[in-house]
């Protein structure tokens, strides 16, 4: 996903959340998002983003629909309603994870 | 930096060459044509791909890979959804039609039995019936061949579709081998006959090897070119395998099917074993039909189609 390994395992928890802000995406418009997002700290990899997008949309958590822009199909990603509701799960998933953590690396909680 | 149409069909080109699916294919050219256009005018257009190419992609084998690695996504879930489908027909309430429709194709065979041809119409359309459903299929998404490049979906989905010919295929041309084999070595007591007969059988065998690599090889080579796709699914599979299955199976009815001494018979226990395993291979293919068209419905409720 990024030069972070630690974040590999986050990266379908990422686009779902992107999605659920952002209603459609396009794959170039989600890389820049996350750069844009991160200030260019997290860079994802094109080679990680697609076929993660394309597992997403076989489990049936996202659909896509097609445009022709300037003579060429952009494809469109937006979350199903079994995608709306993993969404959740994912994000709880990832905040319990950083709770653990936190408690095992007896590292400060995050200022809010 | 704003590429000209002769930068912009020398970009499709080579992604055309290089990429196997359509998917893929429009998400990279969409992809690399606006990386392009949100990239400073400075440079020369070549180096710009490059630099995309190497730094978002990690080059030529990195679309490679990231083709290989979306294939094995969406085959994942579709494999996973068709052995479910497969696996209701031997759980209630579905395992009693199973059974029911073992027990059916069984009696058809017994001597008594007249079947009026039904088994042979039975066994033609699980030949003829994955082609009629992916063509249906292609039809609804609407599909154009002609340039177009093949879809992962459409690949995964011939794929499974096909599993039941390649089944029935693998077990006719076993039969076959077996049958030669002991017409051949049984049957002949001379020490010629009996060389003979050991010979045809690894002949047969060294053929049904060949046959199974040919089919694999072309099979592969086939998608990934695109080339297949400008012939119709439909011309396509009857003049491969189908037809040699159908070939196969008609020698087979003609030679045997129809002698009273070869029909299932409650007094000889080796041919009802035989005939029990035919009835199993031909219950499998129709589960394995049933499990496509369940395969293909739910495609279509999670849109899952191609676009």
């Amino acid at each position: 996903m990024s030069t972070n390994p630690l974040l590999k395992g986050t990266l379908q928890t990422v686009i779902l959340k992107l999605l659920e802000d952002h209603t459609e995406m396009y794959g170039y418009e989600i890389t820049q998002k996350v750069k844009e997002i991160s200030a260019g700290d997290v860079l994802l990899t094109e080679g990680a983003l697609y076929p993660a997008l394309h597992k997403l949309e076989a489990d049936g958590f996202l659909e896509t629909f097609t445009q022709i822009v300037d003579n060429r199909v952009r494809k469109y990603y937006r979350l199903t309603e079994q995608g709306g509701k993993e969404v959740t799960n994912k994000v709880t998933e990832a905040e319990a994870f950083i709770d653990q953590l936190q408690t095992l690396l007896s590292l400060k909680p995050a200022v809010k | 930096m704003t590429p000209t149409a002769e930068q912009k069909q020398w970009l499709k080109d080579y992604l055309r060459k290089v990429m196997m699916y359509r998917e893929t294919y429009e998400e990279v050219y969409d992809h690399m044509l606006l990386a392009i256009e949100n990239h400073p005018e400075q440079q020369y257009f070549a180096t710009v791909v490059l630099d995309i190419l190497e730094k978002d992609f990690g080059g030529n084998n990195g679309l490679l890979v990231l083709e290989e690695n979306c294939r094995r996504a969406v085959e994942a879930t579709a494999q996973a959804r068709f052995r479910n489908n497969f696996k209701r027909w031997f759980v209630p309430p579905l395992v009693i039609v199973t059974a029911a429709m073992f027990i059916g194709l069984f009696y058809l065979q017994l001597p008594n039995v007249k079947t009026g041809g039904a088994l042979l119409l039975l066994f033609v359309l699980l030949v003829i019936l994955p082609t009629i459903i992916c063509s249906v299929r292609a039809a609804q998404l609407g599909y154009k061949y002609g340039e177009n490049k093949t879809s992962i979906k459409d690949e995964v989905f011939r794929r499974l579709a096909f599993t039941s010919d390649h089944v029935l295929l693998k077990f006719l041309v076993t039969s076959q081998i077996a049958q030669q084999a002991t017409k051949y070595l049984f049957m002949l007591n001379d020490t010629i006959g009996m060389t003979v007969g050991i010979l045809l059988t690894f002949l047969l065998v060294w053929f049904a090897i060949r046959r199974f690599k040919l089919n694999h090889k072309y099979g592969k080579d086939k998608t990934p070119q695109g080339d297949g796709l400008r012939r119709t699914p439909f011309l396509w599979n009857l003049i491969s395998m189908r037809l040699f299955i159908v070939l196969v199976a008609s020698d087979l009815i003609t030679r045997y099917g129809f002698k009273q001494e070869h029909w299932a018979t409650e007094k000889f226990i080796p041919v009802n074993i035989i005939y029990g395993i035919a009835t199993g291979v031909l219950v499998l293919m129709i589960i394995n039909v049933f499990a496509v068209i369940e395969l293909y419905r739910s495609e279509f409720k999670t849109n899952m189609i191609i676009n």
